[in-house]
């Protein structure tokens, strides 16, 4: 009697499937399933692991008033940066995608932070807002007006961070974005130009829907990077002034390496991934009912 | 509604010419089909028509406007692609809909409207479908409903059928046709196939290289082509051609190892030079095997292969001088038999040199204009 095609074919699958499933196992799984499991251990003040407290340590995280500014500043952060960049980043793929001389020059431009690494536009963005030689106070001075701090204003620090963040993701959403617009077929343009159309309506009712899948997958992805900002942060103002810029990620930090904590560090760790995971979700579920995929 | 006047239009892409001193009118309702083969300047003229070109030199006006500088979608025109251009993420009710909406026309009368155009064109069941689960010849059905439903005044239309098999391409056309008689409006018709040409236009303008050749009926072009490059294009399979030489003294055109008479205002104009060379065209249905004891001017030539269409047979034959020569023999039916012509038979081909076309084998232009 012949065995059912599924059950012969399992062992190959099995056989298959292997490789990447021991590569995850490895280095998703294991860390991820390590991480919860040190969420429930208690540790001493030197770091050490002492007792199983269960689901206590969740607990405290997510009671703490520590927890509750960091959520607020995360998506305070998040609230600015993504559109910022997002609308930012599409108007300048839209300008840039004419047929006009000397266009690939901009091109280059505006996806050149795409190549530049968050230390060295940290840097930039630290002289640029630096409150005595740097430009943006030059020019506040210029033109009169009383220079200011802004990395150390607790009501103005976390737009500066993020104009940072904004300035670099504009280069990754300049350049998926200018892709999605390259594939577009020109004619979809011209028969909405012939249809009576003007730009803006063409822009709203044709450019945005078609697409929607780029603007869709870069939107989740400035968000999830957003929730894990990290470098601009510990180079600016290190959670400051005030713990008015202290992101989730930075908590995370100061509470394994500055308070020696790592069983606290690690159930901040799994909150803010539950976090990213939720919200993706929620992202998809809604986003996508807007999205239109060619097929 | 509206006539389209075009006026030494020229249109270049850095140095490649595209349209070159076009000067074309179009009248208030006609159906005009610009013909040509691909890269001949005319899909170029319908954009430039269209507002999505501007051209390099030259005026274009639609309905005594001149529209030089006025933004395509102030035109008044509706245009169908060779892709139909269908917005893949709306359904066919909103495709339609699309050019209603900048136009401030309330949304119950935009409806209205809609189910009207859809309703002519047979589509009124797929109103809610995406462009994606309909069939070529649906989506090519929703392109014209979408140009048709806000009453442009000239219709523009580039290769509208060329995504459609060839049974569909027959029917369309003939929809086509009634379309624009129901209409009354001006069509404008860009295709490189003949028999679109033939069978639709009212007038037929043809096009090479950026140049316009000949403007006329279709019967027109076929039976009196301006040059060589329209005698060749028009007609299938293509007029024959071959090298002759008028001598206005003899009152001749020698060609093929024969002789044919000439016609005598052209051996009057050419009085003065002994021989004139040109170009002789004749068509391959205007071309019969015969009887050599038949009178009349004969072709002696041989057989080098029968193609059988079942309507009709291809004899294409070649000449005692060595000129290929295709003959068009009908099969009328009716109990006449089947010529049966084998490869290598020596044939006469008779032809009536009323049927004969004369070129200029220099300037390539039709001698008898």
């Amino acid at each position: 009697m012949r065995r059912p095609r599924r059950r012969r074919d399992w062992p190959w699958a099995v056989v298959l499937l292997a490789p990447a499933l021991a590569a995850f196992a490895l280095w998703v799984f294991y860390p991820l399933g390590r991480t919860i499991w040190l969420g429930t251990q208690r540790s001493d003040p030197f770091g050490l692991r002492t007792e199983y407290v269960g689901l206590d340590q969740y607990r405290e995280v997510l009671d703490s008033s520590q927890f509750h500014n960091s959520l607020k500043v995360t998506f305070a952060y998040v609230l600015i940066s993504v559109p910022v960049a997002l609308v930012l980043g599409l108007g300048l793929a839209v300008l840039a995608n004419t047929q006009l001389r000397g266009m690939r020059f901009f091109r280059t431009v505006f996806s050149s932070t795409v190549a530049s690494s968050v230390a060295v536009s940290a840097l930039l963005w630290f002289v640029l807002l630096q409150p005595s030689i740097g430009v943006v106070n030059q020019f506040l001075k210029s033109i009169g007006r009383e220079p200011v701090d802004l990395l150390n204003d607790p009501d103005r620090a976390l737009f500066a961070v993020s104009a940072t963040s904004v300035w670099q993701n504009l280069g990754i959403v300049f350049v998926t974005v200018i892709a999605g617009l390259q594939a577009m077929p020109q004619e979809l343009h011209e028969a909405a130009r012939v249809d009576g159309h003007g730009a803006w309506s063409r822009f709203r009712n044709v450019t945005v829907p078609m697409i929607s899948p780029t603007l869709l997958f870069t939107t989740v992805v400035l968000t999830i990077r957003a929730f894990q900002t990290f470098g601009e942060i510990d180079l600016l103002t290190q959670g400051g002034p005030n713990e008015r810029t202290n992101v989730l990620t930075y908590a995370l930090y100061t509470t394994v390496y500055k308070e020696r904590d790592p069983g606290g560090g690690a159930a901040l760790a799994v909150v803010l991934f539950v976090i990213i995971l939720l919200l993706t979700m929620v992202q998809f579920r809604f986003l996508e009912r807007r999205v239109h995929y060619a097929s | 509604m509206a006539a389209v006047e075009f006026t030494r239009v020229t249109k270049r892409f850095g140095t490649t010419t595209a349209v070159d001193g076009l000067d074309l009118s179009v009248a208030d309702g006609e159906f005009l089909v610009l013909l040509g083969p691909s890269g001949c300047g005319k899909s170029t003229a319908l954009r430039l028509l269209a507002g999505l070109e501007q051209p390099t030199e030259g005026t274009i006006s639609i309905g005594g406007r001149r529209v030089d500088d006025v933004d395509p979608k102030d035109r008044d025109l509706a245009m169908v692609f060779q892709s139909y251009a269908l917005y893949p993420h709306m359904s066919v009710a909103k495709n339609i809909a699309f050019p209603l909406r900048p136009r401030g026309i309330a949304k119950a009368e935009r409806a209205r409207l809609t189910n009207e155009a859809a309703e002519m064109l047979g589509l009124g069941a797929l109103l809610d479908r995406k462009p994606a689960q309909l069939s070529g010849g649906q989506r090519q059905r929703v392109a014209l409903a979408r140009a048709i439903v806000r009453k442009p005044a000239v219709f523009l239309m580039d290769e509208p059928l060329s995504n459609l098999d060839a049974k569909l391409r027959a029917q369309t056309r003939t929809e086509l046709v009634d379309l624009h008689r129901r209409l009354g409006t001006t069509f404008i018709y860009v295709t490189h196939d003949q028999i679109e040409a033939m069978t639709m236009a009212d007038r037929v303008a043809i096009m090479e290289a950026g140049r316009l050749q000949q403007v006329g009926t279709p019967q027109a072009v076929y039976d009196r082509p301006a040059n060589l490059f329209v005698a060749r294009f028009i007609g299938s399979p293509p007029m024959n051609i071959m090298t002759g030489v008028l001598e206005p003294a003899r009152r001749t055109v020698s060609l093929a190892g024969t002789a044919i008479p000439a016609p005598s205002a052209l051996c009057e104009r050419f009085s003065a030079r002994a021989s004139v060379p040109v170009e002789v065209g004749i068509r391959p249905e205007h071309l019969r095997i015969v009887d050599p004891s038949q009178a009349g001017v004969h072709i002696t030539a041989t057989v080098r292969l029968v193609e059988a269409l079942g309507h009709e047979q291809l004899v294409h034959v070649v000449s005692s001088g060595g000129t290929p020569i295709v003959v068009r023999l009908p099969l009328l039916g009716g109990g006449l038999p089947v010529p049966k012509l084998s490869v290598d038979a020596a044939v006469h081909v008779g032809l009536d040199p009323v049927d004969v076309h004369l070129f200029d084998a220099s300037s390539t232009e039709r001698l008898d204009a």
